[in-house]
């Protein structure tokens, strides 16, 4: 059971780990820094629980990364959330017609922050199920 | 004014002045209407009149020959008979045996009882005379007005059938005279002849007859049927028509007038009467009516024409009119062409024509200038798209790059706080706090410009809106975030409104919101909602009894970061009201307030009325 985040910030990065782990949700988190380094993680490394995405990431477009995902054979069932600072329209409805299965503004405010990753964390390593196809 | 006249095609008769043509073209309808009315009415009348004329003309010539006719054949029943009386008392006188005798005999002492014989005979009327004479046509016995030389002047013709000779004229003079010749049987062969010349006198009874009958200037004529020698007693020459007696026919007096004339044949006699009469008296009445006939045509050619000039003025006038406004049309600056060159509905198409040719231009002119503002617009649209581009480039990058850093300022203060708090002395955490404090400001900073510049771009949606729902919604959302406050709201009625929901809400929210935030020193705080009309307008108003403001300060209520409060006393970025400035604007409204420092604030606004397809302000 593991997590990939994909976060170019070091410090978002750090902040949404500390954040997960506050909710011993992170036996195994991935880091990937941009969206290349992303879709290596995916194509050779074992299939992750979940995708938290950034939007704004160098060398690959977050959503260049979620269509690549969408596009492969293996990984196109797999759950992205796409986890940004942006809550402009536009990209909440490009991302989920690239088929994004969720969309979180980051909080500015610390405890918001937590609490959203918490939620977020909580819901999608515990409570959601994903096909037999996807797991392992 | 004179070059901008076309230049004159070359007419022969330009030198000489202006061609009839010309001239009649150049001539107002005023006047060649009359003319046209008068030269077609009198083309008509004159028609008519003359028709009629005809027509009445044949009646009296026809009426004259009847009634010639009844007097010519009057004429014969006098004189007819009377000739026939004669023949036959010169046949008893032929058939006297004593007359037999002296024409075979020929004895001297018979010639005075021959003589008193035809003594006895009644006398004729005017000049006659009777001879004798025998088989070879010698004259035996010759008594009144015949004379032996005059029967050798004039010898005795052999009538072809009959007693009665044709009409002859003397050898000598103009006299005319007819022979009625009996001839003397003397046992069945020729013994000699009763020859009566009768020289013509017009006896007064028959002209009384005449006259009578006809009128006072009626001839008598007497001539022979093949019309050869003839006489009205007033001219013995001149040709007559051998068909007299039958048909009217017309001749030239000797005085110069035209006569008609018509007869019979005179029976057992190869002479024909005729009665005749001037022409003048016939053709009198027909004459009349011509005369009558003219008046009248006069008349109505006159009523034509005035009535064709009355109407002619009536059109003319509006043309004139039309022209006048055509002129003005086509040259605005009051440059008017000169318009010599033909009548109102010449001058009106000249005219029209300059008038299109003008508005042609003008059209073409104004195309010009429509497609070099559509060129303009067209830049200006890309510039504006290309502006709207970057400025959404520009609230992308703020809303990824500029949250990151403040978050990680929040974050990081917490979490020393959290897991080096301990460490901290008192200041060093207040310090922490004031970071934390004002970076979460920052982020709603951050939130409401975004929020602010997305309402430039949104695209806006009107439709009805419930404000008394609305509110009631707001408020209780209102109230949830602070159970705690009492504040006394009060929701008046409101008409339903015509706008996008959720800026509608937006704007509803954060004037209710000020309302409260601005009372919360009060002890009895109250805000009203309501709505009122003025000018045909809906003006809704949001009234507070807060702490209000310095009105010298309101133009600056509705600008970007600005406030009127310290941050202290009441919290807020300052972009709130230029948001609700922001939205109403969209809705094509005005937005206003009324306030006083420490007597509450009362924000007004208006929205488009629903009807106006209302162009949404950008």
């Amino acid at each position: 059971m593991s997590v990939l985040l994909v976060e170019d910030d070091p410090e978002d990065a750090a902040l949404t780990i500390r954040a997960l782990k506050r909710h011993n949700l992170t036996n195994h988190v991935q880091h990937a820094a941009d969206g290349a380094e992303a879709l290596d993680i995916l194509r050779d490394g074992p299939m992750p629980r979940v995708v938290l995405l950034d939007l704004k990431l160098p060398k690959i477009h977050g959503f260049d990364v979620l269509k690549r995902v969408r596009d492969d054979e293996r990984l196109r069932l797999l759950p992205v959330v796409v986890l940004t600072s942006s809550r402009e329209d536009p990209d909440i409805s490009r991302a989920y017609a690239l088929g994004a299965n969720s969309y979180i503004v980051k909080p500015v405010d610390f405890d918001q922050f937590t609490k959203a990753i918490g939620d977020a964390g909580v819901y999608w390593m515990l409570l959601n199920q994903t096909p037999v196809q996807v797991a392992h | 004014m004179n070059s901008s006249e076309p230049p004159e095609p070359p007419v022969p008769s330009a030198a000489s002045g202006i061609a009839p043509d010309l001239a009649w073209r150049r001539l107002s309808i005023g006047i060649k209407l009359p003319i046209g009315v008068a030269l077609l009415l009198t083309l008509a009348s004159a028609t008519l009149s003359a028709a009629a004329y005809w027509h009445v003309r044949q009646l009296a010539f026809e009426l004259a020959s009847e009634r010639l006719k009844t007097a010519a054949t009057q004429l014969e029943a006098v004189i007819g008979p009377a000739l026939r009386q004669r023949v036959a008392a010169l046949q008893r006188v032929s058939l006297n045996p004593k007359v037999v005798e002296y024409v075979t005999e020929s004895s001297e002492e018979r010639q005075d009882e021959i003589t008193s014989i035809l003594e006895r005979l009644p006398p004729g009327n005017g000049r006659s005379g009777i001879a004798v004479l025998d088989a070879t046509g010698h004259p035996m016995l010759v008594t009144g007005a015949l004379t032996v030389d005059e029967l050798a002047l004039n010898p005795p013709n052999t009538p072809r059938d009959g007693a009665i000779d044709t009409l002859r004229r003397s050898a000598k003079d103009e006299d005319l005279f007819y022979d009625l010749v009996i001839p003397i049987e003397n046992g069945g062969r020729l013994g000699g002849r009763i020859l009566e010349r009768r020289w013509l006198t017009l006896s007064a009874p028959g002209l009384n007859l005449l006259t009578g009958l006809i009128g006072p200037e009626a001839r008598l004529i007497i001539g022979n049927r093949d019309g050869s020698v003839w006489t009205d007693f007033h001219q013995t020459r001149g040709t007559l028509p051998s068909a007299a007696p039958q048909t009217l026919i017309r001749y030239p007096s000797a005085d110069g007038r035209a006569f008609v004339a018509r007869g019979v044949n005179v029976r057992d006699s190869p002479l024909m009467l005729a009665a005749s009469t001037p022409i003048g008296p016939v053709l009198s009445p027909a004459d009349r009516f011509l005369l009558r006939a003219l008046w009248v045509t006069t008349a109505i050619v006159i009523v034509g024409a005035l009535a064709g000039w009355l109407f002619s003025r009536r059109v003319t006038s509006p043309l004139r009119q039309l022209t006048a406004a055509a002129e003005r049309i086509a040259s605005p600056d009051g440059h008017v062409r000169e318009q010599r060159h033909g009548d109102e509905v010449v001058r009106l198409d000249s005219s029209f024509a300059q008038m299109v040719a003008r508005v042609d231009d003008s059209h073409r002119q104004l195309q010009l200038l429509v497609d070099d503002l559509e060129v303009r617009v067209k830049a200006r649209t890309a510039e504006l798209e290309a502006a709207n581009h970057e400025l959404e480039a520009f609230s992308y990058s703020v809303s990824h790059d500029l949250r990151a850093p403040i978050r990680a300022i929040s974050a990081f203060s917490n979490i020393l706080i959290e897991d080096h708090g301990a460490e901290l002395s008192q200041d060093a955490r207040h310090c922490v706090d004031i970071v934390i404090k004002r970076a979460k400001h920052m982020g709603q900073l951050i939130d409401d410009l975004l929020m602010f510049s997305r309402l430039s771009r949104q695209p806006i949606t009107r439709q009805t809106v419930s404000m008394t729902a609305l509110c009631s919604a707001i408020i209780a959302e209102l109230r949830s975030v602070d159970p705690a406050r009492i504040v006394d709201i009060s929701i008046g009625d409101m008409p339903d409104a015509y706008a996008e929901p959720a800026l509608l809400r937006q704007v509803m929210t954060n004037l209710l919101q000020n309302a409260l935030k601005y009372t919360r020193p009060q002890s009895a705080a109250h805000v009203e909602v309501g709505c009122y009309m003025q000018g045909g307008e809906q003006v809704y108003y949001v009234r507070d009894n807060g702490v209000g403001f310095d009105m010298q300060y309101a133009d600056r209520l509705f600008g970007v970061f600005q406030r009127l409060h310290r941050e202290e006393d009441f919290e807020g970025t300052g972009v709130g009201l230029a948001i609700v400035h922001r939205i109403v604007t969209r809705h094509v409204g005005r937005v206003w307030a009324d306030a006083a420092v420490n007597a509450g604030a009362t924000f007004f606004f208006t929205l488009a009325p629903a009807e106006t397809g209302v162009m949404e302000a950008a």
